[in-house]
């Protein structure tokens, strides 16, 4: 425990973490709620005079659960990509991965530490996002005139749940990145590059054959998107364009994300030299 | 400043063994460079070693063995009774390696914590241990501010904070200032004094041989010699400046004791026991040869590592000494 202590005090001071959990959750609020808001407001688009209704939906207290886990799936997973990345890689670039394994621990009680400080940060993130999104949800029902009347308890739990699992698989991988390429930004670099690109054409071409829809649907970003979407009315998930994959499935595929990338970080950082 | 090492030093399970062996120890780092070539060395309890060598001769290569953070290809090594790396004996080993790494964003203090509580001693030596290295006042500043001594200092005080057996200490006068390095050594020779075991790689031959009880020469990830200062040096060897030279050098060639006779910038440098010098002295001047000086001169440790490793001059200029 007394491990897991000290990530945790590097990773409370360090300002990459609050600088990352403060953007999360500005941007849920500025383009989650304020934005959407705002182009909600404006004229309809034409030949869509339900556009703007549809928009506000995905705003109501009621519907924002779905609104937080959208976020998180998409810019929290990026955010929780880095951080992972960072909480693992810079002890190579510092080279403080020698003065921690020098003070006695096994390699594995590392790895563990490491992961479990990361796995309450990630814990953090979710929670405060939701915390906006609760506000920013309140805020726009306010500006509405309209009651505010969130979820049921259980709901907020299981959102509270899924987005600890989405942004936990993205953290996940990468730390288990960092590990391996034992570079900051090699592994910040490939990892968005992963997120943002590889998995957009992928998900993209999914129409193209059964093959590439198959492996669409093993992707970390379309199950956390897929998951996320449950949560929601129809029209959200028609918004983000979401490929079909039960929930279930989703967080199976999720948590098997978590799995094997610890796996594999275990494996390499418990046998390589430290160099 | 305080004394960190209160009260008798706990006794690691098989301390009257020595407290660092290794058979064989060889490391090879893919298929051409072999940083370690079966290396045997052994230090005992309570003594100051010093392993000394060029840059690249494999120096932290062994240490970073000894600490378990690279395998052997082939041998092995034992620290403090226990298989290198082994959490029972790195709980015990005060390491220093190279530039001690913090995380420059916490501060001094905050990185002891750190080390304090991965390596499960008290936080509540930390002050002290700050004290000790003079760091006391610049224990709330970030690492990140620190100058290279300052961090070699934090290092020092993150083994003190184990209150270890055995320090390793590697180049651990690297930027610091002249003061720093005197304190230094001096802080090794407490070590010394308060029975722990210490392991000084350096290639500062000054260095090691102001503080070190035996040294070993490690050249090219070999072993060449490991001997006591006094060894390494050899017996001493006199200066004689004579005249007529030739003739002086005739006759101490005839006297029983002497090993060699070598011109050295127009003196002679008779290899012999010291002891031998007043009758050597008797026998020139009784041959009517002018001994205009006559002195005890011991080879320096810089000599003796360049007749061990055959290297060049230029090579032991490298190693600064």
């Amino acid at each position: 425990m007394s491990a897991v202590a000290a990530e945790l005090l590097k990773l409370r001071r360090s300002w990459s973490t609050r600088i990352l959990i403060g953007i999360l959750a500005l941007v849920e609020l500025l383009l989650g709620y304020l934005l959407i808001y705002a182009i909600a407001q404006a004229p309809a688009p034409p030949g869509e005079p339900a556009f703007g209704e549809a928009l506000l939906l995905t705003l109501r207290p009621e519907f924002f659960v779905a609104n937080v886990l959208n976020m998180l799936a998409s810019l929290g997973g990026a955010l929780a990509l880095v951080l992972g990345a960072m909480h693992s890689a810079r002890e190579y670039g510092w080279r403080t991965i020698t003065t921690i394994l020098t003070q006695g621990p096994t390699r594995l009680g590392v790895l563990g530490a490491k992961a479990a400080a990361l796995a309450v940060v990630v814990v953090v993130m979710v929670v405060v996002t939701f915390g906006v999104g609760a506000v920013g949800a309140s805020v726009v029902a306010g500006l509405q005139g309209e009651p505010i009347a969130f979820p049921a308890v259980g709901e907020i739990a299981s959102g509270l749940a899924v987005g600890c699992l989405i942004v936990g698989a993205w953290a996940a991988l990468g730390y288990a990145l960092g590990f391996l390429l034992r570079s900051t930004g090699l592994a910040i670099g490939l990892g968005l590059v992963y997120a943002l690109v590889i998995e957009t054409v992928i998900v993209g071409l999914a129409f193209v054959n059964e093959t590439i829809e198959a492996i669409s649907r093993g992707l970390l970003g379309a199950n956390g998107t897929a998951l996320a979407s449950s949560f929601g009315p129809d029209a959200v998930a028609e918004q983000f364009g979401v490929v079909g994959i039960d929930p279930p499935v989703a967080a199976a595929v999720l948590a098997g994300y978590i799995v094997v990338s610890l796996g594999a970080a275990a494996l390499v950082f418990s046998r390589r030299d430290v160099t | 400043m305080g004394d960190l090492h209160s009260g008798p030093m706990s006794q690691a399970p098989g301390s009257a063994s020595p407290v660092i062996e290794t058979h064989d120890l060889t490391k090879r780092y893919g298929s051409r460079h072999l940083a370690l070539d079966g290396l045997d060395l052994t230090v005992r309890p309570g003594e100051v070693y010093g392993l000394i060598g060029p840059n690249g001769a494999g120096k932290t290569t062994l240490l970073r063995l000894i600490l378990g953070l690279i395998r052997p290809t082939r041998g092995d090594a034992t620290v403090l009774g226990q298989p290198a790396g082994a959490t029972a004996s790195l709980r015990h080993i005060g390491p220093v390696v190279e530039v001690p790494a913090f995380y420059p964003f916490l501060s001094g203090n905050d990185n002891l914590r750190v080390v304090a509580r991965y390596s499960g001693h008290d936080q509540a030596r930390i002050p002290e241990a700050l004290e000790r290295v003079g760091l006391g006042d610049r224990g709330r500043d970030k690492v990140g501010g620190y100058s290279l001594g300052m961090r070699q200092r934090l290092g020092l005080a993150a083994a003190f904070l184990k209150d270890p057996q055995l320090y390793l200490l590697d180049e651990p006068t690297n930027g610091l200032d002249p003061h720093g390095i005197a304190a230094m050594r001096g802080i090794i020779r407490d070590l010394a004094t308060e029975g722990r075991t210490v392991l000084l790689s350096s290639h500062l031959l000054a260095e090691v041989e102001a503080v070190c009880d035996r040294i070993g020469i490690i050249h090219h990830g070999r072993l060449l010699r490991e001997e006591t200062v006094g060894e390494l040096r050899g017996a001493g060897r006199l200066h004689i400046v004579a005249t007529p030279a030739d003739r002086a050098e005739e006759i101490l060639r005839a006297q029983p004791g002497v090993a060699a006779v070598e011109r050295v910038d127009g003196a002679l440098a008779v290899s012999t026991d010291p002891i031998n010098a007043a009758a050597l002295n008797r026998a020139l001047v009784a041959a009517g040869i002018e001994v205009s000086e006559l002195r005890v001169t011991a080879r320096t440790l810089e000599e003796a590592f360049m007749t061990l490793t055959g290297e060049p001059v230029g090579a032991a200029a490298a190693m600064g000494s």
